[in-house]
């Protein structure tokens, strides 16, 4: 398995979010801290019913935004790959 | 059919997500500007993981409590009357009088890294008088520190698996290391001259993943970082409620003399044997 990524940035909606990376339950999560008073997000990968994968915050209800992060976090990650 | 976020699942996957939304609440420490230690807050902390190649962020209660203690009320009262917030680096092993120290089967067993942005003492300064004179009472002028060009640093950890049995969880508590001052922060942390033990890359890998010796973990943990690679500015005195580091100017304080740190020698610097290295 991949091994964790020390905290790192991405840039959403033009501004540096950052992001954390941990292991809880044997489940990857990241933990987002958005510049100004927007929540703390906190995504995982899920595994829909065909066995794709999917981003979604934990808990429910923000799941827009965990797409939209989730690419930005998949695309650091793969970018540290190359 | 199950659920998540609007996205098909598996019932095993399901509740899979769903139990993980009570520990991701119970994981804000990330996010903290201030630890205070007195509230005994859950931090971050990197342990090796279990094949010993990697590593894990997990969270841990500042203030280290050792197994013997039975229940949370004894743990806060020992933790009251021991303050286990930090050991102290020069005894890892052995104490002042020869004995064994309290901390040497953590120091061998169970080492972690405190993950750390930032670190915030106060600088005492005498009140003065009518008259003019210096009084016994103190203004506290609280600083914060961090590291110049590093958002997050290293300091040595020893950790502690402790069975909570009010809530039959474990729980990880810690303390940090802590070292003779720098000439700069002892002008900060002038009642006791001391400063949080921080690592370089190199020796905070050493510490949390390999076997040094005795000898060599004792010198990691005395580790002084040099004068120069701090940073600090006064904060206001509300960040132990606050919990953020808010930069204040106080007009009347002197300020901090650092026309030495290009000529600083420390003993334990081991952040100077490194750049020699590189150079």
């Amino acid at each position: 398995m991949r091994g964790l990524e020390p905290p790192f940035e991405i840039e959403y909606k033009g501004a540096v979010t950052k992001v954390t990376e941990a292991e809880i339950k044997n489940r990857r999560i990241f933990y987002i801290q958005f510049q100004g008073n927007e929540k703390v997000l906190t995504i995982t990968v899920g595994k829909g019913l065909g066995d794709e994968k999917f981003w979604t915050s934990i808990p429910e209800g923000r799941q827009e935004e965990a797409e939209e992060v989730g690419k930005l976090i998949a695309a650091y990650i793969r970018s540290k790959k190359n | 059919m199950c659920y998540y976020n609007g996205q098909r699942v598996t019932r095993a996957e399901y509740i899979e997500l769903k139990s993980l939304a009570k520990p991701v609440r119970n994981y804000p420490f990330l996010n903290v500007g201030v630890h205070n230690g007195f509230n005994y807050a859950p931090c971050a902390i990197l342990v090796p993981s279990e094949n010993n190649k990697d590593f894990d962020i997990v969270q841990a209660e500042w203030g280290y409590v050792p197994g013997f203690v039975k229940t949370r009320a004894e743990a806060n009262i020992f933790r009251a009357k021991y303050t286990t917030l930090n050991f102290k680096s020069e005894n890892l092993f052995v104490k002042e009088d020869g004995k064994r120290s309290m901390w040497a089967d953590a120091a061998k067993n169970r080492r972690c890294l405190v993950l750390s942005t930032g670190i915030v003492e106060s600088r005492h300064i005498p009140k003065i008088g009518k008259k003019g004179q210096e009084l016994k009472e103190m203004i506290k002028y609280p600083y914060q520190v961090t590291l110049k060009d590093k958002e997050y640093f290293y300091l040595p950890g020893l950790y502690n698996e402790w069975l909570d049995p009010e809530t039959g969880q474990f729980v990880n508590t810690v303390a940090f290391g802590i070292t003779d001052a720098n000439t700069v922060m002892s002008q900060i942390h002038n009642s006791k001259k001391r400063m949080p033990s921080i690592l370089t890359e190199d020796l905070a890998w050493e510490w949390l993943m390999e076997n040094p010796s005795e000898e060599r973990l004792s010198q990691i943990a005395r580790t002084q970082i040099p004068s120069k690679l701090l940073e600090f500015c006064t904060v206001d005195r509300n960040y132990r409620t606050t919990l953020e580091a808010t930069p204040l100017e106080y007009p009347e304080l002197a300020a901090i003399d650092t026309t030495f740190v290009d000529t600083e020698e420390l003993q334990f610097d081991h952040w100077q044997e490194l750049q020699t290295v590189k150079a």
